[in-house]
């Protein structure tokens, strides 16, 4: 009973005790009693041998990638500002869309309306030149 | 994971710390180019921070969570790119050297360039999907068989089975490739 279930570890776990289930770890000293047995332990470790050369190392920079990945850009920051996904955060709009106002009127306050009036007589002579025939009788 | 379902950024760092490492080494087994193997593990960890709130420590760990998220999208890589991938095989010096054993009578020569480790990562390449996937998280991963049946979507027994298979056509691929 214990060779069929030793037979069938070696084959599912190989030859390293530790990737045996727990509860069956303390049949392993039995291997070493049958010699059928010491031959599967022999081809498990063959292929255990084989497969611990195959040593994968990780990508040492791609925990800060990731991070890098999640950290939200400032262009990502001012859109989340404009328009928030809570109500309690209208305000933040609102005052985008007021400052905005603000900015024009202030805009608006600062520029002069352009002088039409016509000071010297060089720019009276310009304008005649412009004027109808019956502008100028009148 | 409380903490990084609320999005501290704090936890999700330890998280990450924790098993970034384990998960790409996972993904480089199971996807033959590494850059994309790294690709999947930054899109692995990414679902962790962005889908945190679907874990139930219930259910599975953490670690048994993040390994069914990897080999899911293992799965669909290799299926998406299965055609570029063979086109591509020309590329890997390791399934280069394997097609070209099948064409030419004698590939001694090309078989001493060659070293063990090659060998075996072809061989492993060469498993099917789930009985590559059941080796590399029982043998390489550490993980229990539980943990292992619930990533396959299959039962304790199914597992054991899928493992056995595994080792008996890795034994057999490799003793080819050593008589070659």
């Amino acid at each position: 009973m214990n060779n069929n279930r030793l037979k069938r570890l070696l084959a599912t776990y190989g030859s390293h005790i530790e990737n045996w289930p727990e509860c069956d770890q303390n049949l392993f000293s039995e291997i070493k009693e049958d010699t059928q047995l010491k031959a599967e332990l022999t081809d498990a470790q063959f292929i255990d041998f084989q497969l611990d050369t195959l040593i994968v190392k990780s990508n040492p920079n791609l925990e800060q990638l990731i991070l890098d990945n999640i950290r939200p850009q400032p262009i990502d920051l001012c859109y989340q500002w404009l328009f928030p996904n809570s109500w309690k955060l209208v305000w933040q709009p609102a005052m985008a869309a007021m400052l905005i106002i603000l900015l024009g009127f202030g805009i608006g306050m600062e520029v002069k309306e352009p002088d039409t009036t016509v000071n010297n007589w060089e720019d009276q002579l310009y304008w005649v030149g412009f004027s109808t025939e019956d502008d100028f009788y009148e | 994971m409380a903490a990084v379902t609320q999005g501290n950024e704090n936890a999700f760092q330890r998280l990450l710390h924790l098993h970034v490492d384990t998960i790409n080494r996972f993904a480089r087994r199971m996807i033959a180019n590494s850059h994309e193997a790294d690709d999947i593990t930054q899109e692995a960890m990414l679902r962790l921070w962005q889908q945190a709130g679907k874990f139930d420590p219930q259910r599975s760990k953490l670690t048994t969570w993040l390994h069914r998220i990897t080999r899911n999208l293992c799965i669909d890589h290799l299926r998406r790119n299965a055609r570029f991938t063979r086109l591509d095989d020309s590329d890997n010096p390791i399934t280069a050297i394997s097609t070209s054993n099948a064409q030419t009578p004698s590939p001694e020569t090309e078989l001493e360039s060659l070293d063990i480790k090659n060998r075996v990562q072809s061989a492993l390449f060469d498993l099917p999907e789930r009985q590559r996937s059941a080796l590399v998280l029982s043998y390489y991963q550490q993980l229990s068989n539980m943990a292992v049946a619930e990533i396959l979507d299959t039962s304790l027994s199914a597992t054991e089975s899928l493992l056995a298979r595994a080792r008996r056509n890795l034994k057999t691929k490799l003793e080819e490739t050593h008589e070659q």
